[in-house]
């Protein structure tokens, strides 16, 4: 069944794609880690590099719908795909819609805030929308990314709940990287009673 | 005799003639209803420095100030998450008002519109909203003066009834034009010599106004006062008056302060 849904995400109109113009797969988890700081406004900014682009040959009236599942301190932003809105606390909210012509990409402008080490944990998920009346509504639900935002050492072990022994990244043949930059890459988070995951990460 | 009779009965025709006329006369006394006042839209503009999407909306005001010119009064309210309060090496343009008018009327996302206060609309929506509230009557007309000396502002506000009774609240604000400060672009860059104009300073009194009614042909007048505070630029300071109600903006107008 998951599949099949994922199958039929391929053929959406809007998919979220990296900075090269690929596709996201639906489902993708993303790991946030690079962040920068904003001088003028006195912010921390971790910023999302994702876009998403109108993959077929018609003009779609596209927007998203995020759910901030965890968010420890600070602000989750999104400015897509017309407006921009500011959460810091959890919830489940819908952008406004705008319309992508073919082929159209724009940035995902989004971004979390933090203010202290922790995590922001977000689903975003694109729709698109038909007129009704004046009015666009909701038509149907297309792919989904989960963000990952890390913020400090202490966000990685509140992410799963248990006590972190260590972490470490593998690039794609296998060879441990101490300080991972943009990339593919499999990540290793071992706990303290010797338990372990091993994810693919994106690393932005 | 005969003639005698004849020359009663003519002057009692003249008489009757003379009364009629003036019956006539003061029939013509009806009541004149006053000339209808011209539509003053307002426009309350949600606007944040951190808003990257909110210079669009600036664009559409412009297009619509060229459109309607004076017919259009648009505040920049800067308050909600997007707005920045300043820091020391910004200048800040948020309020605690517009933090409360941004809280009160629930909004959710920037930049976002009330056009005469009726339900708040996404920007590319605000052209057609100001054309409908533009064809709207107006039940009275504003003007006034604003006038600054040692420091303080004087506002003297006169409304006219022009149609019917209107009955709300009468709001003065205070706004500066030509603020030279950062401002977050579209693009995600951040410009710090973006002009922001008709920037909400104050509410001069208070943040929901005072009770006001205006019958039809009645002259309503009101006197208040500002103190000038040191960031603001006297030369560049306007005062926005609008009555509302909970129909809506009912009339507004910008007063250039001298």
């Amino acid at each position: 069944m998951a599949a099949l849904s994922s199958q039929a995400q391929s053929y959406f109109p809007l998919q979220f794609v990296d900075e090269n113009g690929q596709i996201i797969t639906d489902g993708t988890e993303l790991d946030i880690i690079d962040y920068e700081e904003d001088e003028l406004f006195g912010d921390i900014i971790m910023p999302t590099k994702v876009w998403v682009k109108n993959v077929s040959d018609e003009t779609v009236q596209g927007g998203g719908s995020y759910t901030i599942q965890a968010i420890d301190n600070g602000w989750f932003q999104t400015c897509f795909p017309m407006n921009c809105m500011r959460h810091g606390a959890e919830g489940t909210f819908e952008t406004e819609s705008d319309t992508f012509m073919p082929s159209q990409t724009r940035s995902l402008q989004t971004e979390w805030l933090p203010n202290g080490e922790g995590v922001c944990i977000v689903v975003y998920q694109l729709i698109t929308y038909r007129k009704v009346g004046k009015n666009y509504l909701p038509d149907e639900d297309g792919p989904t990314i989960t963000l990952n935002y890390y913020y400090g050492t202490t966000g990685l072990a509140r992410v799963k709940g248990g006590k972190v022994s260590s972490v470490t990244y593998y690039d794609l043949s296998g060879q441990a990287v101490e300080r991972p930059s943009r990339g593919i890459y499999m990540k290793k988070t071992t706990y303290a009673d010797g338990s372990f995951i091993v994810r693919k990460r994106v690393l932005r | 005799m005969f003639k005698r009779y004849t020359y009663l009965i003519i002057s009692g025709i003249c008489l009757l003639l003379a009364s009629c006329d003036h019956i006539a006369e003061f029939e013509r006394l009806i009541y004149e209803k006053p000339e209808p006042a011209q539509r003053i839209v307002l426009l309350e503009d949600f606007t944040g420095q951190r808003c990257t999407n909110c210079p669009k909306a600036t664009e559409v005001i412009e297009q619509l100030q060229e459109t309607y010119d004076e017919a259009l009064v648009a505040v920049g309210i800067h308050g909600g998450p997007l707005a920045f309060a300043g820091n020391a090496r910004v200048v800040g343009l948020k309020t605690d008002i517009g933090d409360e008018y941004y809280n009160h009327w629930n909004l959710e996302y920037q930049p976002v519109g009330l056009v005469n206060r009726r339900t708040p609309i996404n920007y590319p929506e605000w052209a057609a909203a100001v054309k409908e509230e533009l064809a709207k009557p107006a039940p009275l007309s504003l003007d006034g003066t604003a006038t600054i000396e040692d420091n303080t502002i004087t506002i003297h506000i006169k409304a006219y009834g022009t149609d019917g009774t209107a009955q709300g609240k009468l709001q003065v604000w205070l706004l500066e034009d030509g603020i030279k400060t950062l401002q977050l672009m579209p693009d995600g860059s951040a410009n710090q010599e973006y002009i922001h104009n008709h920037v909400f300073r104050t509410a001069i009194n208070g943040t929901w106004g005072e009770d006001f009614s205006i019958k039809e042909g009645e002259t309503v007048e009101r006197t208040m006062t500002q103190a000038l505070e040191s960031v603001w630029n006297r030369e560049q300071l306007s005062v926005v008056a609008f009555v509302y109600n909970n129909q809506g903006v009912q009339q507004a107008a910008k007063i250039k302060v001298k």
